[in-house]
């Protein structure tokens, strides 16, 4: 997997980049496209986990970011509680509904919980709209900000910046440690995920749920950032642009996703005209991308390094050692 | 014993493995060989009858919990995860000693670090031992047919199991590469291990076996040590008579 | 409350034909469509077009929704199916009809507007309480399409090779049968009924861009509440759901009409996995 100091130094550079990012550019604007995206990814990171590692397609994860943004205005705002507290609340609430939901359908095939992600991020959007007593209905509500130093838009960019990071972190050492093979393992072969033992319904639960969590907590911080949340922001076609930034990224990896999320969330911000087509854009994207490249741009620059490498040679011939096998084998309990 | 549908698969079959014995389970085509093996290794409920492991009664336990038990496979097509490479498959043979929790693996805490270097280390050995620690980065998509089967053989002994079921492991196989599996599967009877070999390959099985049972349409029709199912007058008209 | 029923039946009329399209595409090629709400959806924007817009009879709009529906099945397998199914992977499936769906819903709603438009009368009759067009169109329709497709897997040769294909995909190729032209016409076959069901519910649901991911849902639950594969189980399913869908209505108000109904699936499916009237266990190896 890893070769070369390649990978840090990127990860390096780009960190430096991020975090200088507000002295680089004087622009407002850009820097609010730059948090709008870091927001995205505190919940795109964990959904790659679940739809690129796992296999699981969340299409209503959607419904999560709205329910996060809800309980964050509510809580924060007319309950009086701390931002950060309220933050955590609103991941922990969609951590808890993410179970509720993973328990019965993640027993079924993939379908089965595709269709009752949609169901679940239709609802919400339904409700949102009806129960006015919570939410204001189509009026919304407005979103409180963070306490200083995190109420500027730098701050705040910052604030972002640093739990996007640590999110990262966490994706990343699951996706290397043994749960990530357990993941891809079950999505590419449930019959020899169960022959080790991977306990294949167990571990998309806990994907989804942690998933969940972030979800929530990118729900709160999405509020902020709008500063004033309506019904409107959460349509479901929200959670196709979700999947093309994985999808195009690549699945299995972590970094593609991240572009994907990256440049599909600039482009409409930065190019008017393209707004209002958005959902048929991001349709058509993803479209393509499943069709001519359907392991993502990652899985394709692998591919091609693979055959820059020199070609390793084939073991056609196949030299067991078997003492070195004998002393492996050898200290059993 | 086993029925699909009306039609009955494998009928009053007795097998008992015992460590460091290899065990081989021959017969024509359709005679139950594999429907034995998915039986045990519990892919498919048992109709009537008990599949025990030492004192534990295994019957009713799904595939997983048969796994953490100790009961390793491989399979007739090898089912590996093609987009992993070759190292993290054979370390996937290690999942039944992972103790980690989620959360402690995202926070990388100690223990899944120190879990990985040990599954990575053991893993490793063992691609070494059946021959692939030339390949062990390639990903496993990209090895040959016969390579996919040693490493199964690899993933299952990272798990470090009591008893390995193999599937025709032979199969395919040139004459040399025969040979190595013979030296393998002694290595792990030395180990204390005991293997059930399902085989077409009879001369292998006759030649690697210590005791060796004869399948014919879902029935028994010899059993013993090679030399008395060899000579064993319903197997030869088995395998030769019409 | 008579009349609460006979709507909610003749809803449940329309969620079974949906369920029966999602069988039709799901025999050859043993792939549920995100897009299956859409052929409905398209059917009757269109045939609301001709009639309303065109001012053409009605006859001429049938016609017409028939034709797109045709056209949209044949295409959703062409661009969306065909090459992923020569990979297996369910995952694929799943996103490219989920986006093909967005794409048409989101062009329709360019095209057509986002407002719900009235759809003209089928028939012509008075309005007749529970007697009207509108609810037994779709309802008489749902048990005709039911029966139609079992005479059709029964006794003609395509819908026996359809049959064939949802048993054995590989030994139907084996034998000769052109697999690919099969799961075409199967789309296609999909698609002209999906778009009949759209038509005969339409002054049920009005010509509205967002019928089709509502009705892809609900054709989904009544189906899986009914069993994958069975016609008589699409039927009952429908019933179920769009009863309860009715009673919830009229009870607690249209908000909670999808979590009721989800409710219910999730339900069923933990007591019964395979749904009704299904039969299906998977082997593994």
């Amino acid at each position: 997997m890893s070769q070369s100091y390649l990978r840090p130094a990127i990860v390096a550079v780009f960190a430096v980049f991020a975090a200088l990012l507000p002295y680089i550019t004087g622009n407002i604007y850009y820097l609010h496209v730059a948090t709008i995206i870091g927001v995205y990814w505190v919940l795109i990171a964990t959904l790659n986990l679940l739809v690129g590692f796992t296999g699981q397609l969340s299409v209503g994860h959607v419904g999560l970011l709205a329910i996060g943004a809800y309980a964050f205005c509510l809580l924060a705002g007319p309950q009086g509680w701390n931002p950060f507290l309220a933050l955590l609340a609103g991941g922990a609430i969609c951590a808890v509904i993410g179970l509720l939901l993973g328990l019965p359908s993640l027993r079924l095939p993939g379908f089965y919980f595709a269709m009752a992600t949609l169901a679940f991020g239709l609802i919400v959007s339904e409700l949102a709209l009806a129960e006015q007593w919570l939410t204001n209905g189509s009026v919304g509500m407005a979103a409180p900000s963070f306490p200083a130093p995190f109420d500027t838009p730098w701050g705040f960019y910052w604030l972002v910046l640093g739990i996007a990071a640590f999110v990262t972190w966490m994706t990343w050492n699951l996706a290397r440690f043994m749960w990530g093979r357990a993941m891809v393992a079950l999505r590419d072969s449930t019959v020899a995920a169960s022959s080790v033992a991977v306990p294949i319904y167990l571990t998309k639960l806990l994907v989804f749920v942690f998933s969940g969590f972030t979800a929530g907590v990118a729900g709160g911080l999405y509020a902020t950032s709008q500063s004033y949340i309506t019904p409107d922001a959460f349509i479901v076609n929200l959670g196709i642009y979700f999947f093309v930034a994985i999808v195009i990224g690549g699945r299995g990896v972590i970094i593609g996703p991240f572009i994907g999320a990256a440049v599909l969330a600039a482009i409409p911000e930065l190019v008017g005209p393209l707004a209002k087509y958005g959902s048929f854009f991001y349709g058509f994207i993803l479209l393509v991308v499943v069709l001519v490249i359907p392991g993502g741009f990652g899985e394709l620059i692998d591919r091609l390094a693979e055959k820059l490498r020199p070609a390793p040679r084939q073991a056609t011939r196949i030299e067991p050692d078997l003492d070195r096998l004998r002393s492996a084998i050898g200290p059993r309990a | 014993m086993k029925r699909f549908g009306g039609l009955v698969a494998v009928d009053a079959v007795s097998l008992e493995l015992r460590p460091g014995e290899v065990h081989g389970l021959i017969g024509p085509n359709g005679s139950g060989k594999t429907t034995m093996l998915n039986l045990i290794s519990g892919y498919y409920t048992i109709d009537a009858g008990r599949i025990r492991l030492g004192d534990t009664d295994m019957t009713n336990l799904p595939v997983r919990a048969r796994a953490r038990a100790g009961l390793a496979r491989t399979f007739q097509t090898p089912k590996l995860v093609a987009a992993l490479p070759v190292l993290d498959n054979a370390m996937l043979g290690g999942w039944p000693d992972v103790r980690a929790s989620f959360l402690e693996t995202a926070l990388a805490a100690p223990r899944p670090r120190r879990e990985e270097a040990a599954l990575r280390g053991r893993a490793a050995a063992m691609l070494h031992g059946v021959g692939l620690g030339e390949v062990m980065d390639l990903r496993a998509a990209l090895l040959e047919h016969t390579a996919q089967r040693f490493l199964e053989i690899a993933r299952a002994l990272t798990a470090r199991p009591k008893f390995v079921l193999l599937d025709e492991p032979a199969g395919g196989l040139t004459v040399a590469e025969i040979e190595h599996l013979g030296g393998i599967i002694g290595v792990m009877r030395d180990a204390g291990i005991g293997v059930l070999l399902v085989e077409h390959h009879t001369d292998f099985v006759f030649r690697v076996c210590d005791r060796v049972t004869a399948l014919n349409l879902g029935r028994v029709i010899a059993h013993g040590s090679p030399r008395q199912v060899r000579n064993d007058p319903d197997v030869i008209r088995v395998y030769l008579g019409a | 409350m008579l009349l609460v029923i006979i709507s909610g039946l003749a809803l449940g009329g329309l969620y079974g034909m949906t369920a029966l399209v999602y069988n039709v595409m799901y025999s050859t090629s043993k792939v549920l469509s995100f897009g299956t709400g859409q052929f409905a959806m398209v059917g009757g924007i269109c045939a609301a077009w001709v009639v309303l817009d065109l001012h053409w009879p009605v006859w001429v709009g049938l016609i017409a929704c028939l034709l797109a529906g045709a056209v949209f099945g044949w295409l959703s397998e062409l661009i969306a199916v065909r090459r992923i199914v020569a990979v297996s992977d369910e995952h694929l499936w799943v996103l490219s009809t989920l986006a093909l769906a967005t794409m048409v819903q989101e062009a329709m709603s360019l095209v057509w507007g986002t407002d719900p438009t009235p759809f003209p009368r089928v028939l012509p009759q008075e309005f007749a309480g529970v007697m009207d067009q509108k609810f037994w169109l779709p309802l008489l329709l749902s048990v005709a399409m039911a029966v139609g497709l079992q005479q059709f897997y029964r006794h003609s040769m395509t819908g026996k090779l359809f049959i064939a294909m949802s048993e054995d995909t590989f030994a139907a190729r084996a034998r000769g049968v052109s697999t690919d032209r099969m799961r075409a016409e199967s789309f296609v076959l999909a698609g002209v009924l999906g778009a009949l069901s759209g038509f005969a519910a339409g002054q049920l649901t009005f010509a509205d861009f967002a019928l089709g991911t509502a009705l892809g849902l609900s054709g989904f639950i009544a189906l899986a509440v009914g069993g994958i594969g069975s016609s008589i189980g699409a039927l009952v399913g429908g019933a179920i759901l769009g009863t309860l869908t009715a009673l919830t209505t009229y009870y607690f108000g249209a908000q909670y009409q999808k979590t009721i109904a989800i409710g219910l699936l999730i339900l069923l499916l933990v007591v019964r996995p395979q749904g009704l009237f299904g039969a299906t266990q998977v082997r593994q190896v």
